[in-house]
């Protein structure tokens, strides 16, 4: 005897019977793939049935500070059997590498806590942990599970978080740079750790730093960062580096400048060459000034280390010599040593930037 | 040459949001990194702290900058692989190591990729 279809079903011209019939169908239907047997056509046979598996389940996967979450709906079905769903995850979207398989489970709300990795989901499902439905991907694509946010920590938590970077300034007479790099030396890489992972950090040269200045640097991943306070690189997704406090430039070649007099006042000043290198206003004198009292320079301008005009200022008692001359000194900031510290070595803290000394290796 | 700057205009790019000229260097055969930052910045008077206004930046050459520090990272490369190769050491390699020179070979240990120099002959 064929078996029932719904073809059958469906060409009885009775209203009212065809639907109370279609209706037996589909409950017989649903028994039968639960069940793995056919109610109206039993058999005598020893062997186990095959049980259908289940429709599928609708799932969604979130990741927010360091865990997946998965939400899965079952779909909808009158069977009381218990109904099991296998996930899996992996950075590969087909699944062919580094594939991580939850133990099977009728929950349909799933935490699973990977701080900072990114996964393709899959699910399928089972009545009996042996016949499964087909994989189904993630419908969303890829998660990131993110990484646990500072708001979900308590207040000045001790990170165990540190590295070995060392971190240091010099000047190429034009500009100021930082350099970060390993024990072996500028252009090695350096080691940082978090928790009990050990990465790698590039080394790096940051070129045209702000000279005649501390300076604190942190690495977001890809790129550094030079910022004036260690607040600034505390930010979740970055690695504090250390600090530094950066050199100044060398000293600057000093400009040459001539009075402009007329009838004996100073009512300008010539500047014959701006000189280069300035990093702050210079200290102007007047010499062989005569009879001359009082006169003194204006503000200065500099533009990119050379100084390129002096506004006329105090044009004095009207009683200056023609010989007077203007001499140069100063143009730059005291110059500190350049050097500073990793914040490595710190027993497993951040440090603030408090200037005490440290190591710089 | 084994130090390039990373493909991909991500790897050489100035970020107009911090004014930065971003550059990144990569050891094709040993993945090493390492990263130039030019600071585009105005710097301040330190009397009034009002910003220098900055010209064309012609001070610095980004260009200079990256010649001369492949120069020195492949010096550098070099005399590490000689080292490597007189004494027989196998070189652990970063994820980024993509290249495989003629006559060496690479083992597998757990996690580690090493790269194992051919006996002898040069090694660039």
């Amino acid at each position: 005897m064929p078996p029932l279809s719904r073809a059958q079903i469906n060409g009885i011209k009775d209203f009212s019977l065809r639907t109370v019939l279609l209706s037996v169908h589909d409950q017989l239907t649903l028994l039968n793939l639960a069940t793995g047997t056919n109610w109206l056509e039993p058999t005598n046979s020893p062997q186990h049935p095959a049980i259908a598996p289940p429709p599928r389940a609708g799932f969604s996967v979130v990741g927010a500070n360091g865990a997946f979450n998965v939400q899965i709906a079952n779909a909808a079905q009158s069977a009381n059997k218990p109904l099991y769903h296998e996930l899996s995850y992996s950075p590969s979207p087909s699944f062919t590498s580094d594939v991580t398989t939850l133990p099977a489970s009728t929950a349909t709300q799933q935490t699973v806590p990977s701080p900072g990795i990114t996964a393709h989901w899959r699910l399928r499902s089972s009545y009996d942990l042996s016949n499964w439905n087909e994989y189904q991907l993630h419908p969303g694509g890829t998660v990131a599970a993110g990484l646990q946010s500072s708001a979900a920590s308590e207040s000045a938590l001790p990170l165990n978080q540190t590295n070995f970077a060392s971190i240091d300034s010099f000047s190429t007479g034009l500009a100021v740079n930082i350099r970060i790099y390993g024990r072996a030396g500028p252009t090695s890489q350096y080691a940082a750790v978090k928790g009990g992972t050990q990465t790698l950090l590039p080394s790096a040269s940051i070129i045209n730093a702000k000279p005649n200045s501390t300076q604190v640097v942190g690495y977001d991943g890809s790129n550094y960062m030079v910022r004036n306070t260690m607040p600034a690189v505390l930010a979740d997704g970055i690695i504090p580096t250390g600090n530094v406090s950066v050199v100044g430039l060398p000293a600057p070649t000093p400009p040459t400048i001539h009075p402009i007099l007329q009838s004996g006042y100073i009512v300008g000043y010539e500047i014959v060459d701006g000189g280069a290198g300035a990093t702050g206003p210079y200290d102007l004198n007047l010499g062989s000034v005569g009879g001359g009292k009082n006169a003194a320079p204006g503000a200065q301008t500099i533009k990119n280390g050379v100084l390129v005009a002096i506004a006329p200022g105090n044009p004095g008692n009207g009683s200056y010599s023609g010989g007077t001359n203007v001499s140069v000194q100063g143009g730059v900031l005291n110059t500190p040593s350049g050097g500073g510290r990793n914040i490595g070595g710190n027993g497993g803290r951040l440090v603030t930037n408090d200037g005490t000394t440290g190591s710089s290796t | 040459m084994n130090w390039i700057v990373r493909e991909g205009p991500e790897h050489n790019s100035i970020d107009g949001r911090t004014h930065v000229h971003h550059v990144h260097l990569v050891n094709k055969v040993t993945g090493g990194e390492h990263n130039i930052d030019l600071l585009l910045s105005a710097h301040s008077c330190p009397e009034c702290q009002r910003p220098y206004t900055q010209n064309d930046l012609g001070h610095l050459d980004p260009a200079k900058e990256i010649k001369a520090a492949l120069e020195t990272l492949e010096a550098n490369h070099a005399a590490i692989m000689a080292y490597a190769q007189r004494h027989g050491v196998p070189v652990v390699l970063g994820p980024l190591a993509s290249l495989l020179p003629a006559g060496h070979r690479i083992t597998t240990h757990g996690n580690l990729r090493l790269l194992h120099l051919p006996r002898g002959g040069a090694t660039r």
